[in-house]
């Protein structure tokens, strides 16, 4: 019965999506795509896709930035019209998407305020899913308590920001600690509002979450070996969810190198051959392939937000698949170009 | 390439000269015929009595020594061409781990994080030197030789530096006598008294920093802020720039760029080896012309 009163009000926009999700790229297209010689060819590739002719107006030479760029407004203009049509909870289902760029959008403005840069040339850099109306005043902040009161107690950001208040200065340590801790609280506040969702909204949104927190706790345990973060620091910045989620995050932040970091991530089941480096495969590519799989058969669930979520991360991956290969392109690297990720 | 075009150019000229017996090159221009022709007359002077014994000595000498600066010639070359070869590798291996961080990455690393204010990390110095070409070690060439070194750090962050560490002392050394004995896990309020007299202003100011305040006086006791140990100053570490928690593939194509930067330098100085070389080499043959 559930059914009947999900398309009540989202049967529309589940329609629209899965019909967005039809025209993803498949192997075959992308097979194609990696004969290509230019960056010409490849934008005669793409216009037989429903990408069309999103290059048509491109002024000079193509360049691969150019082609992310375009292909990311497309997703950014899918992604506004079926925020226009959405409801409660839908309509905050999708705003909880867009926090995570709002998140992106203030660490690029902290940084560039850091890093004497002109603030009105980097807003014209911010995601445009993460806009908000204060947006521009972050610049005059100079430590986070100021952060907070003149710019994000009014923002949908405010509640993330508890467990990282001080009066700080904003360097780029502080600055990285903060993005952190403001993903690991959206992560967690979103996945408490996944849980409250209807079935099957709730499990499958629930898996996809849970395998987002476990990638973030191994990518930042990895990537901070050799930094100044501290192994309690390591711990703030893991959500308090997710297979790893307890003992394997204390395994994790307590890890000195990657061997250890190994023991405990095979230790789950599902992440066993995630460190497997053959075929010119790194970690981040099973991280990626197992979220696309994922994603896939998230769609074989009908009346479910989750076809949105995954829809968004498909199209992401679409995204970088094409830049990668427009890279590959451009740099005569064809022997690495079978690097991307498909599913479809 | 102009470097393998001049040696082509020299081994045609110095071909007849030599001892052993060489093919007749008949793409050698007419010009060089009157030379070759009179370095025969010279060769055949070996032949001829002990009174020719003088003449003998210089010219055979001087082939002996040309033939020999060409070998070291063609070895600076095919040093050249192998530096060339790694610094190729080197561009593409860094480019390709760039695209590589950008394709693991939710974020596009690149000129939206460069630092307004990047200084320099090395500087190229330029000295007046000789060298001795590998098969003819009478020969002193000169030549400018390039090197890099990293630049001086400026001394005002040090400052900065050191007077952080100094008053984060004393920020630990309130926060112990005030705090309880829970762990300090989080980054803190620095001065607990002053942000809470702040706040009390904020709360007759507005509701929700009132409700926001309330959330902070129920936290933990605040710790003091976190102090980088590096003493590079950020606008002289590129990799800083795009945060702290960058992928490997980032610092992989950072370190490709860094050690194509020393190739490039070693290819400018063999580059000047083979000119200064080059010019020795026409010297000596218009000495003997």
């Amino acid at each position: 019965m559930e059914g009947v009163f999900f398309n009540e009000n989202n049967g529309y926009i589940e329609g629209i999506v899965r019909g967005y999700r039809s025209g993803l790229l498949t192997s075959a297209i992308y097979s194609n795509l990696t004969q290509c010689d230019t960056l010409e060819d490849l934008k005669l590739q793409l216009s037989a896709t429903d990408y069309g002719n999103f290059l048509a107006n491109v002024p000079g030479s193509l360049s691969t930035s150019i082609i992310a760029e375009k292909a990311t407004q497309k997703l950014i203009e899918e992604f506004r019209y079926i925020r226009a049509q959405a409801v409660q909870p839908l309509s905050k289902f999708m705003d909880y998407i867009t926090y995570a760029y709002m998140i992106d959008n203030v660490a690029l403005l902290i940084t560039g305020t850091l890093h004497e840069r002109d603030t009105h040339e980097l807003l014209e850099r911010c995601h445009p899913l993460g806009w908000f109306e204060s947006l521009p005043a972050l610049c005059v902040a100079t430590n986070v308590e100021e952060l907070y009161n003149t710019v994000l107690i009014d923002t949908p950001l405010a509640p993330y920001f508890k467990d990282c208040l001080s009066a700080a200065d904003l360097d780029d340590l502080n600055i990285e600690i903060i993005r952190n801790t403001l993903y690991r609280a959206y992560l967690e506040d979103f996945y408490a509002f996944c849980k409250n969702l209807a079935p099957p909204s709730n499990q499958v949104m629930a898996a996809l979450l849970e395998f987002e927190a476990d990638r973030r706790v191994i990518n930042i345990t990895l990537n901070s070996f050799g930094t100044d973060i501290t192994r309690d620091e390591r711990l703030q910045l893991s959500p308090k969810f997710g297979k790893l989620y307890s003992s394997g995050t204390e395994a994790l932040a307590s890890a000195d190198d990657i061997e250890q970091v190994r023991i405990t991530v095979e230790s789950i089941g599902d992440y066993k051959g995630f460190f497997d480096t053959s075929n010119n495969k790194s970690l981040e590519d099973h991280f990626y392939l197992r979220e696309m799989e994922l994603c896939r058969n998230a769609f074989t669930q009908q009346f479910t937000y989750s076809a949105i979520w995954a829809w968004v991360k498909a199209k992401e991956q679409e995204i970088r698949n094409i830049t990668w290969i427009a890279e590959c392109i451009a740099q005569n690297q064809k022997e690495r170009i079978q690097n991307y990720i498909s599913v479809f | 390439m102009p470097i393998e075009a001049d040696v082509a150019k020299l081994a045609i000229v110095e071909t007849p000269e030599s001892d052993s017996p060489a093919p007749a090159d008949s793409a050698s221009p007419s010009t060089q015929q009157d030379p070759s022709s009179e370095h025969q007359e010279q060769q055949s002077a070996p032949l001829q009595g002990a009174d020719g014994e003088e003449q003998l000595i210089d010219p055979s000498a001087l082939s002996s020594s040309l033939d020999r600066l060409l070998f070291s010639y063609c070895e600076l070359l095919d040093q050249y061409q192998a530096v060339q070869d790694r610094l190729s590798c080197l561009f593409s291996d860094g480019f390709l781990s760039l695209a590589k961080a950008n394709f693991e990455s939710r974020v596009r690393f690149g000129k939206d994080y460069y630092h307004g204010g990047m200084t320099a990390s090395n500087i190229l110095l330029l000295d007046e030197k000789e060298f001795t070409p590998l098969y003819a070690p009478e020969t002193q060439v000169e030549y400018t030789h390039l090197s890099l070194v990293d630049a001086p750090l400026p001394s005002s962050p040090d400052d900065e530096e050191s007077a952080e560490m100094q008053e984060a002392e004393k920020v630990n050394a309130s926060t112990r006598t005030t705090s309880t004995a829970t762990e300090e896990t989080a980054l803190r309020r620095r001065k607990a008294g002053d942000d809470k007299s702040g706040i009390t202003e904020l709360e007759q100011t507005d509701d929700k920093k009132a409700a926001a305040s309330e959330q902070l006086q129920d936290s933990e006791p605040p710790a003091p802020p976190k102090v980088r140990k590096s003493k590079i100053p950020l606008n002289r570490d590129p990799i800083r720039w795009f945060g702290v928690l960058v992928p490997l593939s980032l610092r992989k194509s950072q370190t490709s760029f860094t050690e194509a930067l020393t190739e490039i330098t070693n290819l400018l100085t063999i580059v000047n080896k083979l000119g200064a070389l080059e010019a020795t080499i026409e010297h000596w043959r218009a000495e003997k012309a």
